[in-house]
């Protein structure tokens, strides 16, 4: 992925705010970025637990933050710990992640271990007194999910989620434009990530296939949704500000019968009982369509991936032109050899407008990761950030269970959590 | 021998004043259409751009269509010349 990293005084101008309250409602977890507390001076010692691709990814941010340092790694994979090394030479490596949550000079661990793993990780880390930055899906099952949140409340630590999308400028933005109402009342949500490729990884020797193409298999993964599925379905939730009700889904190997084990093409529609409707699909044999998160409204329609917005009623042509192109029809249509006009039927098209004028360089990574680091160093969980990663992965693996058993799915309430913005109560019963 | 190209003063006023017209006739022309397709008044400004564009376009048709017109009429003219004064040396 080609990110650069965006310094939070552009991230916020980009925003066009000079500071983050105005958008406290939409984005509350952008206080993290507050400027009351002095933590200049701070460091905050990390600890990477899985610096594969992904981990690498985080780490390459994170040595790039003044207060952040990367002071150990673990991995079962030599070679990505010798990978890893480049860029944190001082790190101390590790083979059991244990030896690392026993380490004293350890703050904070990033996870970005195979999706059947984190579980353990994640409760280890919490009870060894470390916060955490787990990627997504935070587990492979909704009880996990459950019992990971519990923990963090349980514990108090920091909390992070890889869903840098509520870091990424354009949807802070498309979200408070959404929830201030500029395009109606939202009625759906179509979010697709489509790619064309087999998503494998090269294996050394056939007998790491399945410790590292782990996304492919069952036991370690729950493939397109739990992958990529997870970040859109976010999108449309933070859009809705709801939780669907019920889910049904379709899933299978369509086109790379390679022995996996994981679908390569995935649809769910998650319906809300008052009438919207959210669709996730993606399919990794078409690329053309690529990704996206389309909003429609009443009013407009929004596509955050592509950062424009189109509203429904445009302004038409300008007198003149229309004038001009009326002429022009008229004596085209009248002469037999030039044939239908040149000129379209409607002198103006819908182009939309730039939700922030230019495309961001980011998407979002590299601020979730700053602002992992200021929650750990001023000990501030950040409001929401973890709820809406918990709910990210719930109901990715919900959809992937309505795949799974091919029917109708009505939302899991012993898995709903106190969280206001979702209108959702807290099951007391299950926390006494 | 090439000959010089002047454009005497009395040349360009008469070519200020046709694009002039144009100009008027363009403006006139996004008056009418304001009015017809219902638009409001400040595209009177926010148009001038095609305006002018317009006026630009149609200064050059009458441009084309003159020096056609007076390209034809020498070219008939230098003809007729012609045949005369080889009717007035047979004649002689």
């Amino acid at each position: 992925m080609d990110e650069k990293k965006i310094n939070r005084r552009d991230f916020l101008r980009q925003l066009g705010v000079a500071g983050a309250g105005i958008l406290a409602a939409t984005s509350p977890w952008l206080s993290a970025f507050g400027e009351l507390d002095h933590t200049s001076s701070e460091l905050c010692r990390i600890g990477v637990i899985g610096p594969g691709s992904r981990g690498q990814f985080l780490m390459s941010f994170i040595a790039s933050n003044p207060k952040a340092k990367i002071v150990a790694m673990a991995d079962i994979y030599e070679p990505s710990l010798q990978s890893a090394l480049k860029i944190a030479p001082d790190a101390k490596t590790y083979k059991d992640y244990r030896a690392l949550l026993s380490d004293k000079n350890v703050d904070a661990v990033v996870v970005a271990t195979p999706l059947n793993t984190h579980y353990q990780i994640v409760m280890d880390a919490f009870d060894a007194g470390k916060h955490v930055y787990c990627e997504k899906t935070i587990g492979y099952t909704m009880e996990e999910c459950f019992n990971m949140y519990q923990k963090h409340l349980e514990t108090g630590r920091i909390f992070f989620t890889g869903q840098q999308r509520l870091f990424d400028p354009r949807y802070i933005q498309v979200m408070d434009l959404v929830h201030r109402g500029n395009f109606g009342k939202i009625s759906h949500v179509e979010a697709y990530w489509n790619r064309n490729g087999d998503w494998r990884r090269e294996v050394p020797s056939p007998e790491l296939e399945r410790l590292i193409n782990w996304r492919l298999y069952k036991a370690s993964s729950k493939g397109l949704m739990t992958e990529l599925g997870c970040h859109q379905i976010q999108v449309g939730t933070w859009a809705m500000q709801k939780l669907p009700d019920r889910v049904m889904g379709h899933g299978g190997i369509t086109f790379w019968k390679d022995g996996r084990e994981v679908h390569d093409n995935v649809h769910c529609i998650y319906s809300f009982n008052t009438g919207e409707t959210l669709n996730y699909g993606s399919v990794i044999s078409n690329k053309f369509y690529g990704l996206e998160e389309k909003i429609l409204g009443n009013l407009g329609t929004v596509e955050p991936e592509t950062g424009k917005y189109f509203f429904e009623q445009t302004a038409p042509a300008p007198a003149f032109l229309q004038m001009l192109n009326t002429w022009e029809n008229k004596l085209f249509d009248e002469i037999p050899f030039a044939g239908t006009s040149w000129a379209p039927e409607s002198a103006n098209v819908n182009k939309g407008q730039y939700i922030l004028g230019e495309r961001p360089k980011t998407d979002g990574t590299s601020l979730n990761t700053d602002a992992f680091i200021e929650a750990v160093i001023t000990g501030r969980q950040p409001a929401r950030i973890a709820e809406e990663g918990y709910y990210a992965s719930l109901l990715a693996l919900w959809g992937f269970e309505a795949i799974e058993k091919g029917e109708v799915l009505a939302f899991p309430e012993q898995y709903k959590i106190d969280y206001a913005p979702y209108g959702t109560k807290l099951n007391k019963e299950l926390l006494s | 021998m090439m000959k010089d190209i002047v454009l005497t003063r009395r040349r360009q006023i008469t070519e200020l004043c046709i694009l002039c017209i144009c100009l008027i006739i363009a403006f006139a022309l996004n008056v009418w259409a304001i009015i017809s397709y219902d638009a409001p008044w400040s595209e009177l400004y926010s148009t001038f751009f095609y305006v002018l564009i317009f006026a630009l376009a149609l200064y050059a048709l009458t441009v084309l269509l003159r020096l056609c017109f007076y390209g034809i009429r020498s070219v008939v003219r230098h003809t007729t010349k012609k045949t005369s004064k080889q009717t007035a040396a047979e004649a002689v």
